[in-house]
């Protein structure tokens, strides 16, 4: 794989940031070990900017140092779902050709946001739920709710904090354009 | 003990047992062993046993229990909501495994069965069998000798030293997060209890942004440093604190290749997913 | 030949003008060059084409040539850059990757793939040549601002390359401390025989040791490049407004003529009694006109101790106490707990004994905002008090806060950053400008909102004499007229001298001196154990024989501000 310094560096900062804010102290418990995570916004901006690669990897990195640090044991299954979640959002500048970084971020740009948030979230959770039921012989039922509240719930959330995030993103990218003295 | 002076979450406690000693290898290739086992089985006497040695591994580690305690507690009570949850949404998962139906308090569709009982049993503690041995690898191996294991585990050293780099601004974070609400306050936003819970929340948001944005900023200047210091120049790179594997490793490593091994066999040569010996 | 800049023009994409104007310089193999200028004068952009970070890292245009090692730069990859020339960055917030300090030390000989085994002979040598041994499993972020500076210097002595560039390595050091460093820079270039290239504003400092040259920048453009003897003898430095040794502008403005070939660069080859009689005659003993501050005290701290890490304390046992109106300062040797005290008066860290005493309240019961009301307070580290993207918004924040409405906010935030020299940046984001404008934003931020205590913890470091007089003489306007009470943190003693009454100096996170900056003059052992010195001035009047060395000293600083102000 060719990775170049900065993107060592923004998947180290990326799955930081991740992994903290998926501290259950940050957390909204809504279902059987299962919390909303704002930190979802995270990752959907680190995937957004840096693309499919970083997001895997900062996804799955972070909730991985989640899990480790906050002590219940690494439950791999919903680790490698976070990095599917990453990976489909991270298409996002693939299919917007980076215009965020020119400080744009339209309304077309925003519902393809939320579209990959959704499909990303359904996608990823659904091979986690789908694994918890052979792995961990998990009910089909209760891993299926399990599926629908994440997938909605992060979706949301995504689109609300993922929408003003994406907008300074773009407001910052414009401010340091072309600066003159005086 | 202050708040700015607790280390959050679970992380390295250096109390240079037998086990900090093994090298940080041995103790990854420990690890995904056991996830493996306890992901290929179902077999209560054996996630029993892992259990046990387990709990007994994180007795050797010679941390103090109070640093954990509260976790086990926290784990345990998550553990067993789920188990309710799902009894809740399939009260007959069990007897489907299991093949036979033996009610033990009849109660219309929610009648609890002996097999369904038996089966969430075997659920939670398989579940709870990943605990003790996550904390044994966090409490004993150093975040640099991790990353440098892996790297020799064969994951690239790229990806490596990301993980090396995670660990290492984790802290780093919390401490840009600290600051940036202490600039905040000393500029005249209360965050502190003295403040309505709803300004709080507000103004905590006021912190989320810029520390997103000083962290993207940190990177370009972390990456610039890296360059410069020869980062990527070659095709590898050596690792500071890599220990050499010593005989104790080589005997715990094939140690765990045996068991592994055999719990793959057993696995393979099971008629029966769960072991129940009650039919 | 080395280094070779032809015609060399550099433009951040962000800008709209060049920011390094065709620049034509040569450095020759094994030469110790100094470059100076005012902050924002485009060094450190010098420095960002010679370690390839421009272009390769920082987007703009290049135009012209700069060869290294004789190549042409424009067909370099990064690590050719990398092969050649080491950095120290002058940022060290950015600079560490490590875990551990040892670990950091490290990572340049990790990325040769050098034998573990032979890592940590070399680790552990580098880091006792600058006093880092005792700390190799810290973790770099936990260490004071000098700590710092040295892991960051350690860091590239280990890297095997011909060209070292340091960008302002003393910035944050004590006088002894730098000293060393120099001296320490000094020997890698005679015995390695390097290349050695040093930004920094601290000439007096720099030059504790030879340099061949040294290059003076003004906006952009190389306005000078000759030998230290032929600069300092010209009129040169002060025209640009950058601080000489203060001995040179003791005989100058006692208006002796100094030539190059008595080589003014360096006080003890300089043969004084040829000016003694001119300096006497300049030399008047003046009365100190100190107006009596107030006896009530504003700010008290008692038997304060404080530990971050339960084991060692950064503050033992520390109890004075600033009354209304005064000026004071803190002195005392890096990691000594300056910042520490800082970061108790604000709130930042609760005491773990003693207690603090603000206007006959006890501050353990107030909350940061509430302090923050009258205690305003510059953190040494500028990154960690910006948290707006846009200077005007950064210095307006804490007015917004307070509820002042727009216009006034407006007309105040411009009044303070005309005084700062930060007037035609408003507009500008804070991440497009230079490190020690940055410093000047956090501290206009704060001046801004007028405290009735004003705290700067190193508020000169890495800032030209232009800009920090301009500063310092606002801080003391305030201080006289407005009766605001200031305390800085400094290791210019000179600076302490000029502008403060009393000095608190810090050893080893003990109080050990508590009297007017003279008096610790003129005690030789305590400046020791502080990591202090005296200054050239002082030297300066020692070899004349005089015996009123204070009186000497105010003299000069009378006569400066006279010209100042004029
Ligand atoms: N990353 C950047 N993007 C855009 N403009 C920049 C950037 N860095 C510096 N500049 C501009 O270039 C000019 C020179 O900056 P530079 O850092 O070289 O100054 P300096 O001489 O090192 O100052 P100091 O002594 O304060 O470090 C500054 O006015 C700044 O506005
Ligand atoms: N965040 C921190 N965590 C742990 N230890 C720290 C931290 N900050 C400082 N220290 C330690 O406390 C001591 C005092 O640090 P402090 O920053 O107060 O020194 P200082 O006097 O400001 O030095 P300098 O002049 O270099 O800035 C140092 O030994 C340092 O290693
Ligand atoms: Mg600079
Ligand atoms: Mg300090």
């Amino acid at each position: 794989m060719k990775l170049s310094t900065k993107t060592v560096v923004v998947i180290a900062i990326g799955a930081a940031l991740y992994g903290i804010g998926g501290l259950p102290m940050f957390g909204i418990p809504v279902f059987a070990n299962t919390t909303l995570k704002p930190a979802m916004a995270i990752l959907a901006l680190f995937s957004v900017l840096f693309g499919p690669i970083v997001g895997f990897l900062v996804g799955f990195i972070g909730h991985w140092v989640t899990d480790l640090f906050a002590g219940w044991g690494v439950w791999f299954t919903w680790v490698l779902g976070s990095g599917i979640v990453g990976l489909v959002i991270g298409l996002f500048p693939r299919l917007t050709n980076r215009r965020i970084q020119s400080g744009l971020f339209e309304m077309k740009d925003f519902v393809l946001f939320v579209v990959l948030a959704l499909v990303g979230n359904v996608v990823g959770y659904g091979c986690s739920a789908l694994l918890d039921t052979i792995l961990y012989a998990e009910p089909f039922s209760k891993v299926f709710t399990q599926l629908t509240i994440i997938a909605s719930g992060n979706t949301v959330l995504i689109a609300v904090v993922g929408y003003f995030i994406l907008k300074s993103v773009a407001k910052r990218n414009q401010q340091s354009s072309n600066l003159s003295e005086g | 003990m202050k708040a700015e002076k607790m280390a959050f979450g679970i992380s390295y406690v250096e109390t240079d047992s037998a086990l900090h000693r093994l090298n940080g290898i041995t103790k990854f290739v420990l690890f995904m062993a056991w996830v493996t086992v306890v992901l290929t089985t179902f077999d209560l006497r054996l996630i029993v046993a892992l259990v046990a040695v387990g709990l007994l591994l994180l007795r050797m580690t010679k941390v103090p229990v109070k640093v954990y305690r509260t976790l086990l507690i926290a784990t345990a009570s998550v553990l067993s909501l789920n188990a309710l949850f799902m009894f809740l949404l399939a009260p007959q998962q069990g007897t489907e495994y299991m093949g036979t139906e033996t009610v033990l308090v009849p109660f219309g569709f929610y009648s609890l069965t002996q097999e369904t009982l038996f089966y969430l049993l075997t659920v939670t503690l398989k579940y709870f069998s990943m605990f003790p041995i996550a904390l044994v690898f966090v409490f004993t191996t150093h975040p640099t000798e991790f990353s440098a294991s892996l790297n020799r585990l064969g994951i690239p050293y790229k990806v490596a030293y990301a993980v090396s780099l995670t660990l290492r601004y984790l802290p780093e974070i919390k401490k840009d997060y600290v600051n940036i609400m202490h600039a905040q306050q000393a500029r005249g936003v209360e965050l502190s209890k003295k403040a309505s819970l709803l300004s709080r929340l507000k103004n905590l948001t006021s912190i989320l942004g810029p520390l997103i944005f000083t962290s993207l900023d940190r990177t370009e200047e972390i990456s610039n440093a890296m360059t410069l210091r020869g980062f990527g120049r070659h095709k590898s790179r050596t690792w500071y604190s890599l220990k050499p594997l010593t005989n104790k490793d080589w005997i715990c490593l094939s140690t765990i290749l045996v068991c592994v091994s055999l719990a793959i066999v057993k696995h393979v040569f099971e008629e029966q997913l769960f072991w129940y010996p009650f039919n | 030949m080395q280094i070779e800049f032809s015609n060399f023009s550099f433009q951040y994409k962000a800008l709209d003008k060049p920011t390094l104007k065709n620049i034509n310089l040569k450095i020759e193999k094994g030469e110790k060059i100094v470059i100076i200028g005012a902050s924002g004068s485009g060094k450190s952009t010098i420095g960002r084409c010679l370690n390839g970070l421009i272009p390769h890292a920082i987007k703009g245009q290049c135009s012209g040539q700069l060869k290294i090692a004789g190549k042409d730069t424009s067909t370099f990859e990064m690590h050719h850059y990398t092969e050649h020339v080491g950095t120290v960055l002058q940022d060290t917030d950015s600079q560490f990757v490590g875990l551990t300090v040892g670990e950091d030390i490290a990572f340049a000989l990790e990325n040769q793939c050098t034998a573990t085994a032979d890592m940590y002979p070399i680790v552990k040598s580098t880091a006792q040549m600058v006093e880092l041994a005792s700390l190799l499993n810290a973790s770099p972020q936990d260490l004071s601002g000098g700590q710092k500076q040295r892991v960051s210097l350690a860091g590239i002595l280990v890297d095997d390359v011909d060209v070292l560039l340091f960008d302002e390595p003393l910035a944050a050091l004590d006088p002894k401390t730098s000293k060393k460093t120099i001296e320490i820079i000094d020997q890698l270039h005679r015995d390695a025989d390097k290349t050695i290239i040093i930004i920094e504003h601290r000439l007096e400092d720099v030059l504790h040791r030879d340099v061949d040259r040294i290059i003076l920048m003004d906006n952009g453009e190389i306005v000078a490049d000759m030998s230290p003897d032929a600069l300092l003898a010209s009129s040169l430095l002060t025209a640009h407004g950058i601080r000489e040794p203060l001995y040179l502008s003791a005989l100058k403005s006692a208006n002796c003529t100094i030539a190059a070939e008595h080589n003014p660069a360096n006080l003890d080859k300089l043969s004084l009694y040829q000016y003694k009689d001119k300096l006497l005659e300049w030399f008047h003993v003046t009365d100190l006109q100190t107006q009596e501050p107030s006896q009530t005290p504003l700010l008290t701290l008692s038997e304060l101790t404080y530990s971050y890490n339960g084991e060692v304390n950064a503050v033992d046992d520390v109890s004075f106490s600033v009354k209304k109106g005064e000026f004071v300062s803190i002195l005392g040797k890096n990691g000594s707990g300056k910042s520490t005290l800082t970061k108790l008066i604000m709130g930042v860290v609760k005491p773990d004994l003693g207690k603090i005493i603000l206007n006959d309240k006890d501050l353990a019961e107030l909350s940061i905002f509430e302090r923050s009301q009258a205690v305003g307070v510059v953190m040494q580290n500028p990154n960690h008090m910006i948290s707006h993207h846009m200077i005007f918004d950064e210095i307006a924040f804490g007015l917004r806060n307070r509820g002042v409405d727009e216009q006034l906010i407006e007309q105040k935030v411009l009044q303070v950053l005309t005084l700062c020299g930060l007037k035609k940046y408003r507009h500008w984001p804070i991440d497009a400008l230079s490190y020690g404008q940055k410093k000047r934003v956090t501290i206009a931020s704060i001046l801004v909102l007028e405290p009735e205590l004003l705290i700067l913890d190193e508020p000169t470091a890495g800032q030209d004499y232009r800009s920090y007089t301009a500063m310092l003489s606002f801080i003391k306007e305030l201080n006289t007229c407005l009766g605001i009470t200031v305390v800085i943190i400094s290791h210019d003693m000179h600076l302490v001298l000029e502008y403060t009454t009393r000095s608190i100096v810090l050893s080893d996170s003990h109080l050990i001196a508590d009297a007017p900056m003279t008096e610790v003059f003129s005690q030789p052992d305590l400046l020791a154990k502080a990591n202090l010195t005296t200054t050239s001035l002082y030297e300066l009047a020692v070899n004349l024989e005089i015996e009123n060395t204070s009186a000497f000293m105010q003299c000069f600083i009378q006569t400066e501000q006279a010209r100042n102000i004029a």
